[in-house]
């Protein structure tokens, strides 16, 4: 008897914590994006997008799907929330954010180390939540991302693992990964970069052609009015430039991440259209002060009976292609201090302790440094015969 | 007599040691102190959990030199009632400890990453409850218990692997064996106290397990399947962060979790892998407390282990209320468990072990 009656409590206890929906202790109003910007009064400006899934709104007919666009001006993150305390209708919780996106001057004055360190982990924010940077006012840029199909943003965050798995225009960045970039020297971030469709963006600090595939330079226009644009380069914790969708494509062959993408290659004149595919990972490897990175990549041409050349004049133009440009890439971004190529990450194997990694600065002697790369094409399409080999 | 100690088999007495063993191993590091200069760990966790092994192998020669079936007993036929007791003490109080550090490396991620609102006490006071059950219900209950889990601690583990694997950098383990030589030494003095207590702790609840031949083969087989899965994580560990990053973790196994961008169908898997690691840690912590006061009834010759095994789960419980408590002296004190807890165990069972290997075997 005394045994059921212990049980039967026992079965009573979930009722204490509301976890049979019963008893809502709480409403939350959910931060799905949370965006850091310069403020006008204030030192910055915090815009929350918000989810009002809370506890109770379906019994009382709310839209479970339904978001919210709110901002204050403040000296922190913490004091933002105080003072949004007493403006929304419940407690404001980052369990479910996923995005993070910082404005341009906040990311080239080296701040968002300033505004997040300590706030993130204590608000309780995970570490794989997606980290951009937005050129232009943030709440225009979050606006841009609503669409009445979408309202809760997910397209610009589908388009990153998009752009990254298909095209290799972008990084997928997490906090993790960004924090980790800016707090050793073995490597630099290269966060997203997004823009208003139409709206200026930065150059490209290596320069060249910009092709229309990504945001800012987009040709046809959609519901959806924020895009990507980019990727944002870092030296340590500043933002020193930006690099456009095809530079970025050249980091990440030479880094690793780099799938499947485009290419166009100058050629007697014109351009040809050429689709990429990795064929494995890079070889990188350090040896004093040089870098040498040999890629392997199968090219696919897109109009293969436009070309007049035989496999082998195509296939030794493309690889000098890439070589060329992939130097010019690396030193421009050098040149910038910013090693976006993780070059440390080879060198630092060749320390005997994280002392010696410190004292060395390798961030200073970004220039010093020697890149070899070694790119080795394969040719899917014959330009003499287009029928696949 | 209400010792509470059941009958359980070679397999339970494995699954009790092999959770032990990787709980412990994976979750009883003191983060800042072992990561701040470079990352040893994982190999100084394979070379704790060999050496523990040994060491446990010749207690187990010991016992049986001494024909004793437990090591409350062994204590007591190799000092005499009153220096067995005495050199019994630190064990009680080293299997204490040992059951706090985990639930107290828990209650910090559920706390940090879990429960938005809570605060650190409350959540330690939660366990209280469950641990209590556990420890009354005694070892067979408890051994049991491990053997259910053991599942559910391999898919925890694999879980957390598979989680953190495309976060995986053979450079992140770069400077290869930074901080030296005599560190490695350190930290595999500091395994010990992560892979003995689930070996002695056995040992202390050895008459239960039908044999000592049961015994030892449970101890050698959940020693070597325990630390290896420690060893496997603490290598995963080291593949996605660098040691310094490490450091400043209060909870680097979940935090690993989320080192990589998941899409949604990912995205809470990593509490469901905390919830499975927290179940394991309270069996392991109830396995290791159960023992404390199995062994304390033994020396003490207390016939019932119950009150005795409430008051340890008090004890687990207000040490892991102090590891948190936010003062220099505490702080002191919880390093000094990290680094020498180790000599807790060591200090009665050296003794021991060399006198069984010079005395003769009983006729």
């Amino acid at each position: 008897m005394k045994r059921a009656a212990f049980a039967a409590l026992l079965l009573l206890l979930p009722l204490l914590a509301g976890c049979l929906g019963g008893v809502p202790l709480d409403k939350y109003c959910y931060v799905l994006d949370l965006g850091v910007e310069r403020g006008d009064s204030m030192p910055y400006r915090f815009v929350f997008l918000l989810n009002e899934d809370t506890a109770g709104s379906e019994e009382e007919g709310g839209d479970k799907g339904q978001v919210s666009m709110v901002s204050a001006e403040e000296r922190s993150l913490f004091a933002a929330i105080d003072a949004l305390a007493g403006a929304l209708p419940a407690q404001l919780s980052f369990e479910r954010t996923t995005l993070l996106a910082f404005s341009r001057e906040l990311a080239e004055a080296g701040e968002i180390v300033t505004v997040t360190d300590g706030a993130l982990s204590r608000l309780k924010i995970r570490q794989n939540v997606r980290v951009i940077v937005v050129e232009g006012d943030l709440r225009d840029a979050f606006q841009g991302l609503v669409s009445e199909g979408d309202p809760s943003m997910n397209r610009l965050k589908t388009n990153v693992r998009l752009f990254e798995e298909n095209y290799g225009y972008v990084e997928d960045w997490g906090l993790h990964a960004m924090r980790e970039a800016f707090a050793n020297e073995t490597g630099d971030a290269l966060l997203p970069y997004a823009g208003r469709v139409g709206g200026p963006l930065q150059p490209d600090i290596a320069g060249g052609q910009v092709y229309p595939y990504l945001g800012g330079k987009l040709l046809g226009e959609g519901q959806i009015k924020t895009s990507l644009a980019g990727s944002a380069v870092f030296a340590g914790e500043r933002m020193v430039g930006v690099l456009s969708g095809q530079h970025t494509m050249l980091v990440l062959l030479a880094k690793g991440g780099f799938r499947a993408g485009h290419l166009r290659l100058p050629w007697k004149g014109e351009e040809l259209d050429l689709a990429l595919y990795s064929l494995g990972k890079p070889c990188r490897s350090w040896e004093e002060g040089t870098f040498i990175c040999e890629i392997r990549l199968e090219v696919d041409l897109e109009n293969p009976s436009q070309v007049d050349a035989s496999s082998e004049e195509l296939i030794a133009a493309t690889e000098a292609w890439l070589t060329d440009e992939l130097e010019r890439v690396f030193r421009i971004t050098a040149a910038a201090g910013a090693d976006v190529f993780e070059v440390g990450r080879e060198a630092i194997c060749a320390f005997r302790s994280w002392d010696s990694w410190r004292a060395c600065g390798f961030s200073a002697r970004l220039q010093e440094i020697r890149p070899v790369f070694r790119v080795q094409v394969k040719l899917s399409h014959s330009p003499r015969d287009p029928a696949l080999e | 007599m209400n010792l509470r100690l059941g009958r359980f088999g070679l397999q339970e007495s494995a699954c009790a040691v092999g959770l032990g063993a990787l709980i412990s191993g994976i979750f009883a590091v003191d983060v800042r102190d072992t990561f701040a200069q470079g990352n040893l760990c994982y190999a100084a966790t394979a070379a704790g959990a060999l050496l523990s092994l040994l060491l446990l192998m010749l207690l187990g020669r010991a016992m049986a030199r001494f024909q004793a079936e437990d090591l409350g007993g062994l204590l007591l036929d190799g000092f005499g009632p009153v220096r067995g007791a005495a050199l019994g003490l630190p064990l009680v109080l080293g299997l204490v400890l040992a059951a706090g550090l985990p639930l107290f490396r828990f209650s910090l991620a559920m706390e940090r990453y879990i429960f938005v609102e809570a605060d650190y006490v409350p959540i330690v006071l939660y366990l209280l409850p469950v641990l209590l059950l556990l420890v009354l219900s005694g070892m067979e209950t408890v051994a049991r218990m491990a053997k259910i889990l053991l599942i559910p601690g391999a898919v925890a583990l694999i879980t957390t692997l598979l989680l953190a694997s495309p976060a995986f950098d053979s450079a992140h383990l770069f400077p290869l064996f930074s901080p030296g030589f005599s560190a490695f030494i350190d930290q595999t003095g500091e395994a010990l106290f992560r892979f003995l207590p689930p070996g002695v702790a056995l040992f202390i609840a050895g008459r239960g397990c039908q044999g000592r031949a049961n015994t030892l083969g449970g101890v050698s087989r959940g020693l070597l399947l325990g630390g290896a899965g420690a060893f496997l994580l603490h290598l995963g560990l080291g593949l996605t962060f660098f040691a310094p990053d490490m450091a400043s973790l209060s909870a680097p196994v979940y935090c690993m979790t989320m080192a990589a961008r998941q899409e949604r169908m990912a995205l809470r898997l990593d509490v469901l892998a905390l919830f499975l690691w927290v179940a394991t840690g309270l069996v392991v912590a109830a396995f290791y407390t159960y023992a404390a006061a199995l062994l304390l009834c033994r020396l003490l010759d207390v016939k019932d282990v119950r009150p005795v095994g409430a008051l340890l789960v008090l004890q687990v419980v207000g040490a892991v209320l102090l590891f948190n408590f936010d003062s220099d002296m505490i702080l002191d004190l919880v390093r000094c468990v990290y680094r020498q807890g180790h000599l807790l165990l060591l200090l009665p069972l050296g003794p021991l072990v060399v006198r069984s290997l010079l005395q003769r075997r009983r006729p």
